[in-house]
């Protein structure tokens, strides 16, 4: 029953409550909040404000979006407290430090991953939602790596600080450039991780026709380099500009520094022994020096690591210093017309 | 601009009541009353017809003193040509039925 309005001392429970459900939609849905608000204003009685109070609290939880971040926030903490808790049981305590700094700061970037902002939601488009979800891979391989390069036996503390820098690097890079409020196109990305995808290619096929794993990392450098000029080469010119190119060569860097870190890392460790080269000394039995050999393969790599983790620092730089001042508009906007609300 | 599948019962019963009276902009918790739909189940159908240009929603232009602008709703031209093109469909739909139950008989 609707009857006209009578004055209210405050608040009630239903008011309250609907105050509170609303308060978890999100930004484009605000008018419905207010539509909602509005409407228990004019509803008496008390049990009738009640039970739509709580009708409303049902239609808000059940939106998608909200059921969607209700998800995100219970697998980013799910994943948190299981890391932590696996951690906690290697009895190496600089390794459990690390591993919980390393997934905390995942857990971060996830969190604001949906938060409006520069790490904020992924732009439109696949090659967006593919470098996103490439950067929580990658960033999910380091902590792995992290969890098994790391030696309890010698008390490496440079190695940790490193693993940390280096996640840290790539996570910013990828999540700002694949970021809503970045001015990189999808013609950028594509072409950008479609160069450092061609380079890492070019690498694998080296290694494949000529093994073994060259303990030199000149090749490496070489195809980051070549990756980054050719991004930067087609997003430059008439169509693009050099904060363009600059992105673009940063990110097709980072790719191939990334691409080329892991498949070494993956060819070193379950790779057949005619790819692994002999890089220790000849007193160890065959197969220790090839065991030594899968080991020691991946340290000059480390360079490659730094060298990607430099471009995907300078990566995120450009791409907040070049981003969008305000986040273009949600494309499904209730179509609302605001009669005498000058 | 893409046709939403099959509607649900409830929505149908929405649509079928905004038709009955196209130009007239109805209040949520009203449209609601009148159909036996709850808050739960009504916002949600209005959200996504709105968001599917099917519903058009407007304010209050002149409330009375001491309560604030209500949301007020209506079908757009596309969502009373669905509306109708549904209300076709359906039609058949339930005539068959009846055959179907005459030949059972």
């Amino acid at each position: 029953m609707v009857i006209p309005m009578r004055p209210r001392s405050g608040p009630d429970a239903a008011s309250r409550l609907l105050a509170a459900a609303v308060r978890a939609l999100p930004a484009d849905r605000a008018d419905w909040a207010e539509a909602m608000l509005a409407e228990l204003a004019s509803v008496e009685p008390r049990s009738a404000r009640r039970a739509f109070a709580w009708g409303c609290l049902r239609a808000t939880a059940t939106q998608p979006r909200l059921l969607r971040g209700g998800l995100h926030l219970i697998a980013v903490l799910g994943v948190v407290v299981a890391v932590g808790v696996w951690a906690a049981t290697l009895g190496y305590a600089p390794l459990t430090g690390v591993l919980d700094i390393l997934v905390l700061s995942l857990a971060w970037v996830c969190w604001q991953g949906r938060r409006a902002g520069m790490l904020g939601p992924v732009d439109d488009g696949i090659v967006a939602w593919l470098l996103r979800v490439g950067g929580y891979v990658l960033a999910g391989t380091i902590v792995v790596a992290c969890a098994t390069q790391l030696n309890p036996a010698t008390d490496d503390r440079l190695g940790p600080r490193l693993f940390v820098v280096v996640l840290a690097c790539y996570l910013l890079g990828l999540a700002t450039v694949s970021a809503r409020r970045s001015t990189a196109t999808t013609w950028l990305r594509a072409t950008a991780a479609g160069c450092g995808l061609a380079a890492a290619a070019l690498w694998v096929v080296a290694v494949m026709v000529a093994p073994p794993i060259s303990p030199s990392i000149g090749g490496a450098l070489a195809l980051t380099a070549i990756a980054a000029i050719s991004a930067a080469a087609l997003n430059s010119g008439r169509a693009g500009s050099p904060q363009r190119a600059a992105v673009a060569a940063a990110l097709a860097g980072a790719v191939t520094a990334a691409l080329i870190a892991v498949l070494v890392l993956v060819l070193a460790s379950y790779g057949p022994a005619r790819l692994i080269p002999n890089i220790t000394p000849h007193a160890l039995t065959p197969a220790d020096r090839l065991a030594q050999s899968r080991v020691e393969i991946f340290e000059p790599y480390m360079v490659v690591v730094v060298f990607g983790c430099f471009l995907a620092a300078a990566l995120g730089a450009i791409s907040v210093a070049t981003r969008r001042t305000r986040p273009p508009q949600a494309a499904h906007l209730p179509n609302t017309e605001l009669p005498g609300r000058a | 601009m893409a046709r939403p599948r099959r509607p649900s019962s409830q929505t149908l019963l929405v649509l079928r009541t905004l038709t009955a009276q196209p130009g007239h902009w109805r209040y949520g918790y009203e449209l609601g009353q009148e159909i036996g739909l709850k808050a739960g189940s009504l916002y949600p159908i209005l959200i996504r017809l709105c968001d599917r240009g099917m519903l058009e929603a407007s304010w209050e232009a002149e409330p009375p003193v001491g309560r604030p602008p209500r949301h007020l709703y209506r079908l757009t031209g596309d969502g009373l040509r669905w509306a109708g093109e549904l209300a076709v469909q359906a039609a058949p739909a339930s005539g068959n039925r009846r055959a179907e139950l005459r030949a059972a008989w």
